[in-house]
């Protein structure tokens, strides 16, 4: 018995002999650099996607062994290995070599429990001796979609993290803008060109007298219609009757006028002739020039 | 033929009646409208009431038009005494110590009197107010046993409306047988003001008159000349129905929504312009008419005399009779500012045809 335990003991201490060296010569030539895990570790849900990546320097001439590397489809305790992808750069007689795992998870639970990604060996050759490094677990808690025994889901849905929204402030401030220019300049046209009173102001009294104008057109005695329409509204714009020789005291009150004295003057002379002299004009001829007269008049009166 | 003939007096004496005006204008300054006003008062053939203060030309004026006019001149002064007769004759003491018996200032031209200027009317007693509207209406009178025709006579009479003592005021009805009152205001011009106080050729009345061409119009034609510009100025269905609602607007005004500061318009008007003031208002303004060169009749021409026509004629209610100056003038600008032209009457016609 006594054999036998110095025998045990000699080989263990052989055994020790023949790989310590190994272990000591495996922290020295490979380490890991970084690990980067998922962003959030709880709330997990089944088909989410969770990425793993790895940097491992190794010295030179080891390089990953590729077919050492996990399998892709590989299924843990209801994680799968969805994708694996490694590259190597060499950096100072050194190797990094960065390593993408991609799981996802099918599996389902009533309630919540803590899951893990598995932990990965990798091996490396090339050199003189074989290497491998073993990357740690990583735990989470993977949520249930629904909590057991609910008769009506919906009120026990969770809320979604929100999707980043895209910033819109700048494009709304041009909308507006732009409809803002867009209803003014609808309005300034409607304002010079509209013959109903459809905005405030634009009901003048040569506004209606221009309507009532137009309504004339091919009616007998219609001439001397369109001439009084033209009287009633100067009379009314001056508050009392207008007469040539008040043209001046007119002009003074309703400055916009100014720029049609010569028409306005031409006007009373035509009218004279037209309502008190025998010699008349053509009656379609004198409607129109009065038609395009209010016309005038109305934009001096809406100011445009 | 004949329309060439007619169309040649009516320039020829056109431009006589323009040189009047000018040669008054020569004299008295700052009086055109009152020189446009009594000319038109010529061709109309009508007696004119002037009316002012004292000092500020009338005399001369009229001495200056009625030397333009020709003929005879004569001119008689309104005061408390004065008897009807005294126009008529007068009697004085001949050289061999009998009495003796003229023909007084209305007569004694006979038919070559062309103008005769009564001054200070309202001093006169009403009996001869009387005599005065009877010879300015019918142009002649009997006396010494036969009718004598004055036919070119115009009167030209002034009152003075500042003093009241020893006045009697014209009654309506005699009012209304002047074509027109003229107001002849001092010159609000300071350059004229200064003219007539500096200027020593305005300091002698008759050397001045005496500059003013004499006989520009044939005086006694002017009667045939009128008759031929009142036919030959025509006037449209419009300024007829325009006429008429002023004559309404001077008997109704509250009717045309004329409105008076101060004064209830309702109350205001006792008789408004009569007939014959009104066919005056037309004839002046057809010399108007005439003297602005045209045919036909226009509203600036009843604006032309309108006031001067029509505001002595107004008769007012007791309460306001004692301002009728004011609210005559008033009244008669509101007139004019009111009453549509093309009336509305006519604007209906025109609408239903």
């Amino acid at each position: 018995m006594k054999h036998l335990m110095i025998k045990l003991m000699t080989l263990v201490s052989l055994f020790a002999s023949v790989a310590l060296p190994s272990v000591v010569a495996q922290a020295d030539q490979a380490k890991i650099v970084s690990i980067t895990n998922p962003n959030f570790s709880n709330g997990i849900q089944i088909g989410d996607l969770l990425n793993r990546t790895i940097v491992i320097e190794v010295d030179a001439p080891y390089q990953i062994s590729k077919m050492a590397l996990p399998m892709k489809g590989e299924v843990k305790n209801g994680i799968e290995l969805a994708d694996i992808s490694a590259s190597a750069k060499e950096k100072n007689s050194k190797n990094i070599i960065a390593i993408t795992l991609r799981y996802q998870v099918f599996t389902s639970a009533a309630k919540p429990v803590v899951m893990q990604l598995p932990e990965v060996l990798f091996a490396f050759t090339g050199g003189a001796k074989a290497l491998s490094i073993s990357v740690p677990v990583w735990r989470f808690w993977f949520s249930p979609l629904v909590a057991e025994g609910l008769s009506n889901a919906k009120e026990n849905l969770q809320p979604q993290f929100a999707p980043s929204l895209i910033n819109i402030k700048a494009h709304y401030a041009r909308f507006w803008l732009s409809l803002a220019l867009f209803m003014l300049g609808l309005i300034g046209l409607i304002y010079i060109n509209a013959d109903k009173r459809w905005l405030p102001f634009m009901n003048g009294e040569f506004a209606q007298a221009h309507r009532n104008l137009k309504k004339l057109v091919g009616k007998d005695a219609g001439e001397k219609q369109a001439w009084i329409y033209l009287h009633q509204a100067f009379n009314k714009l001056h508050g009392e009757n207008l007469f040539a020789h008040d043209l001046e005291l007119f002009l003074a009150n309703n400055a916009k006028f100014t720029i049609l004295r010569t028409e306005i003057l031409h006007f009373f002379e035509q009218s004279n002739a037209s309502l008190f002299a025998s010699q008349s004009q053509s009656g379609m001829h004198s409607i129109k020039a009065l038609i395009a007269l209010s016309k005038r008049l109305r934009d001096c009166e809406r100011g445009v | 033929m004949h329309i060439a003939t007619n169309d040649t007096q009516l320039t020829d004496w056109r431009s006589h009646a323009l040189k009047l005006e000018t040669e008054v204008q020569k004299v008295i300054v700052g009086q055109d409208k009152a020189i446009r006003l009594m000319n038109i008062a010529i061709f109309a053939r009508g007696h004119v009431l002037l009316e002012g203060g004292v000092g500020v030309g009338k005399t001369t004026l009229l001495q200056s038009i009625a030397r333009c006019i020709g003929g005879a001149y004569e001119r008689i002064e309104g005061t408390v005494d004065l008897m009807p007769n005294d126009l008529i004759y007068h009697t004085y003491l001949g050289e061999d110590g009998r009495p003796k018996i003229d023909e007084g200032p209305l007569l004694r031209a006979g038919e070559n009197l062309s103008v005769f200027f009564f001054n200070e009317i309202n001093r006169a007693r009403p009996q001869v107010h009387a005599l005065m509207l009877r010879v300015m209406a019918e142009r002649h009178i009997s006396a010494f046993k036969k009718e004598y025709r004055l036919p070119h006579m115009v009167v030209f009479a002034d009152r003075n409306q500042v003093e009241k003592n020893e006045t009697f005021e014209i009654p309506s009805a005699a009012r209304d047988r002047f074509m027109m009152e003229i107001p002849i205001e001092i010159p609000a011009d300071r350059e004229l003001r200064k003219a007539l106080m500096f200027d020593v050729k305005f300091q002698h009345a008759e050397s001045l008159t005496k500059q003013v061409e004499s006989n520009v119009l044939q005086f006694d034609q002017l009667n045939g000349f009128s008759d031929l510009l009142q036919t030959h100025i025509k006037s449209s269905n419009v300024l007829e129905e325009y006429a008429l609602d002023l004559w309404e607007s001077t008997q109704n005004p509250e009717k045309f929504g004329i409105k008076l500061d101060s004064v209830d318009v309702n109350r205001l008007i006792h008789t408004g312009a009569s007939p014959r003031g009104m066919g005056m208002l037309l004839k002046a303004a057809r010399v108007n008419a005439w003297l602005m060169n045209r045919d036909s009749l226009y509203p600036e021409d009843i604006h032309a005399v309108f006031h001067e026509l029509i505001a002595h004629r107004l008769v007012f209610n007791a309460m306001y009779e004692n301002r009728r100056t004011v609210l005559a003038r008033e009244l008669t600008t509101q007139i004019l500012a009111s009453v549509a032209v093309p009336s509305h009457a006519s604007s209906a016609q025109v609408k239903a045809a």
